[in-house]
């Protein structure tokens, strides 16, 4: 009898756990979404969850038309997504398809530096020396080409190469398809879900970075900023920021008759939701994948 | 009759592949020292720098045979229309003949070892050989001229020390690296192998790009680090002309209390991440692992997962809505405390933030390593009475005691670079700065803003070495003590 309580008590409670666990995941989206609807009225008056009174989506109008600065923020960050994403992808794989031959002479001594290059890497000042060097400061490819070679990820795909049967690949080989054909229609769309785990990080990486454009983009190519950025500086944290910028997003902030707050939130909501957005597509792939990563590495 | 026809065309065949792999080789072996002689006679190999009166002139490959025919003195008008005349020892003068003599030696050796001496033996030994002790002495000559100080005499005639005034160019470095590497190529690549290299070429073809960009973004930076961390950077005189310091910048980091203070600030914020990112989501992970329903399960894990998804700039934007002087906390009691600039809630907000950012993903490990555990087990206990804490401290946690013994191991190695710069340096304001000061951050407030580059650089040397031997070594003793490693 009490062991059966207590086995009842234990299960009721673990599901309470779980539950507000999830539910304090989701409270701060939920409140973000719901203040940049709100009237400026309607926030201050509200406790947990202000619940708009007049739902509007002037913050968003607002946002989007008041000079073209977030649309154009918006169109980098999609470049860099799209492109840093499916050149990442590329690459990575060539060069994991590569590494995953076993029989390849002088495989040991890249998959060696490789492995170095995970546990050695050139600080942020090298890097920034390296970068200005070959004239990538202030340009759009800033966002591209240092990510395009992830080690991480080389491994992790090189790893899910290794794990694919041989056979097909033999018998492709005495079919007489030719490397580049084997890699492109024998392997590839075997390796569905480990491309699809490695292109969700690196999409969800490339959308979410700030701190490139914080470093290689001076203020006077602001039309170079990503979104995450613009979101960074339109909060009250701007002692690091130069000036330039500052004047254009605070015309935005100031104009009109909505709360700066719901301005801000706004425009974080537009930061997270193509992440949102995509996540459910990629959810059944991304578990397998820092599996992989983690431990076989 | 038809049998030997074909086996003879068979060993045509192989001959002929062989030849063809042979020949590839031969024409590798021999132009790497003849590319290496064409850089040399048209790039920069020397440069002299005068930096009081701000000139520089170089010179290149043929310009050092003239230097050679004048007995050392070389001339040249600068743009002012004087004269400039620099003296060098003799004995580098006839070391840069040697260089040419040399590189050109080795290419007719090679030449001759595929033509003339085809068939001897040895003749790939003594080939190679000859090659691999030219590469050395380069890199040995190389090495000397770094570290050395060998007089010369300037613009005004006065005795200098040579390093200080003469950079050489790493293109005498590469050259003596391709030299040992053309040498290996001729003494460890068989027929067999370089018949499979040829099968291969198209891999290679593959592998040319992404090891471009590896080299450029990831090698290439490692070498400046090493190099800037020895030297003491000047804007003027750039990476390579600026002057070294041996372990000066080693020695302040270790000496001056402020790096000590950053350093240390860095393994306490490491520490706590390292807690907080390895208890809460081993909690999750166990309530989450024994739940009844299946489907509940799903849902509350794809919940919990979203928040890592987050830039830390939404969850920047997310504190600051709660957390504000207009946030909810502060209308909810009708205060206006400012708990983004306080330097008592500095701390638990970033912790906090932390945790709430990434304690649904960090179950994911616990949660397969608990999906490999026998559910008999359970049952077993169940049976013989066992209540459900017990369970949980008897059989879940022992189970699983491998994962946490390796991410603890992982983590204490990456000590020093776990204090999460990117989230410090956006939840920092004015106030909190010093609290903020970790590695990462010192870097970017420090060593960029202030052109401190050697000191910065000497700091992530010392950064990544110390990562790299606590990685491989706690490595090392999780495969011993628990059988899990990273490879």
């Amino acid at each position: 009898m009490t062991a059966k309580t207590s086995e009842r008590i234990y299960s009721v409670s673990i599901c309470v756990i779980c539950a507000v666990i999830a539910l304090l995941c989701l409270y701060p989206l939920l409140y973000t979404l719901l203040v940049s609807f709100c009237a400026p009225s309607d926030i201050n008056a509200s406790y947990f969850l202000p619940i708009p009174e007049k739902f509007t989506v002037q913050a968003y109008a607002q946002v989007l038309t008041a000079g073209n600065y977030i649309v154009r923020a918006i169109g980098v960050s999609v470049f860099r997504t799209v492109v840093g994403t499916v050149l990442s992808l590329a690459f990575s794989s060539l060069l994991a398809y590569a590494l995953s031959r076993q029989e390849l002479p002088g495989r040991n001594a890249v998959i060696k530096l490789v492995l170095f290059c995970i546990l050695f890497n050139g600080g942020l000042i090298p890097t920034y020396v390296v970068i200005d060097s070959i004239g990538l400061t202030d340009n759009i490819w800033v966002y591209i080409f240092p990510n395009v070679i992830n080690v991480w990820n080389v491994i992790i795909i090189k790893q899910f190469f290794e794990g694919l049967p041989k056979e097909i690949e033999e018998a492709a080989n005495i079919d007489g398809a030719n490397e580049w054909t084997i890699f492109i229609s024998v392997i590839l769309p075997m390796s569905k879900p480990v491309m699809a785990a490695i292109g969700l990080f690196t999409l969800v990486g490339q959308w979410n970075s700030w701190f490139d454009a914080f470093l290689y983009v001076s203020s006077a190519h602001s039309e170079l900023w990503p979104l995450q950025y613009y979101i960074q500086i339109s909060f009250n944290n701007l002692n690091q920021i130069n000036q330039g910028n500052l004047d254009q997003l605070e015309g935005i902030l100031n104009i009109g008759t909505l709360d700066d707050m719901t301005i801000r939130m706004a425009l974080t909501v537009i930061g997270c939701v193509p992440v949102l957005v995509v996540y459910p597509f990629f959810q059944k792939y991304f578990t397998k994948g820092v599996y992989l990563g983690s431990v076989k590495g | 009759m038809k049998l030997g026809e074909s086996a003879v065309r068979t060993k045509s065949l192989t001959d002929e592949i062989k030849g063809g792999a042979m020949a590839a080789k031969g024409i590798i072996t021999v132009s790497v020292p003849l590319v290496c002689l064409i850089c040399l006679v048209f790039c920069t190999v020397v440069s002299k720098t005068q930096s009081d009166i701000g000139f520089t002139i170089t010179f290149r490959g043929f310009e050092l045979f003239q230097l050679f025919f004048n007995g050392g003195a070389y001339r040249r008008y600068d743009s002012w229309g004087n004269v400039i005349t620099v003296r060098y020892p003799m004995f580098l003068c006839i070391g840069a003949m040697a260089v040419f003599v040399i590189l050109a030696a080795v290419a007719a050796v090679f030449a001759l070892r595929y033509t003339v001496w085809r068939g001897r033996s040895g003749a790939s030994a003594l080939s190679a050989g000859i090659c691999l002790t030219a590469g050395g002495l380069m890199l040995a000559a190389y090495i000397f001229l770094l570290f050395c100080t060998v007089p010369v005499y300037d613009y005004y005639g006065n005795a200098v020390p040579f390093y200080n005034v003469f950079e050489i160019s790493p293109v005498f470095l590469l050259v003596g690296l391709a030299l040992l590497v053309d040498g290996a190529i001729e003494l460890r690549l068989g027929e067999r192998s370089a018949r499979k290299i040829k099968r291969f070429l198209p891999i290679y073809a593959f592998m040319a790009v992404p090891l471009a960009f590896i080299v450029v973004f990831n090698l290439y930076p490692v070498l400046l680090q090493t190099v800037l961390s020895f030297k003491n950077f000047t804007l003027s005189d750039g990476v390579w002309g600026s002057e070294w310091v041996g372990l000066y910048q080693f020695r302040l980091i270790f000496t001056d209390s402020r790096m000590l203070g950053v350093i240390g600030r860095t393994v306490y914020i490491s520490f706590l991440r390292l807690i907080v990112g390895i208890i809460p989501p081993l909690f999750l992970s166990i309530c989450l692992y024994d739940l009844k329903s299946n489907t509940l399960r799903s849902v509350f894990q794809n919940i919990v997962y979203i928040p890592h998804f987050f830039s830390w700039v939404v969850v920047y934007a997310m504190t600051y809505s709660l957390l504000s002087p207009e946030g909810l906390i502060n209308s909810m009691f009708g205060t206006s405390v400012d708990f983004m600039v306080s330097t008592k809630y500095f701390m638990p907000i970033v912790i906090i933030t932390s945790v709430w950012k990434e304690l649904g993903w960090g179950t994911i490990l616990y949660l397969a390593a608990l999906s490999g555990v026998d559910t008999s087990l359970f049952e077993a206990a169940k049976i013989d009475g066992a209540k459900p804490l017990q369970r949980v401290f008897h059989i879940t946690l022992p189970s699983i005691r491998n994962t946490i013994v390796f991410l603890t191991v992982m983590n204490l190695g990456n000590i020093l670079k776990g204090a999460g710069g990117e989230q410090l340096l956006l939840f920092y304001s004015a106030p909190t700065q010093n609290q903020a000061l970790v590695i990462d951050t010192w870097l970017v407030w420090y060593g960029m803003k202030e052109l401190e580059y050697s000191l910065g650089a000497a700091m992530s040397f010392f950064q990544s070495a110390i990562g790299m031997v606590m990685v491989l070594g706690c490595n090392y003793i999780s495969k011993k003590t628990c059988e899990v490693s990273m490879w």
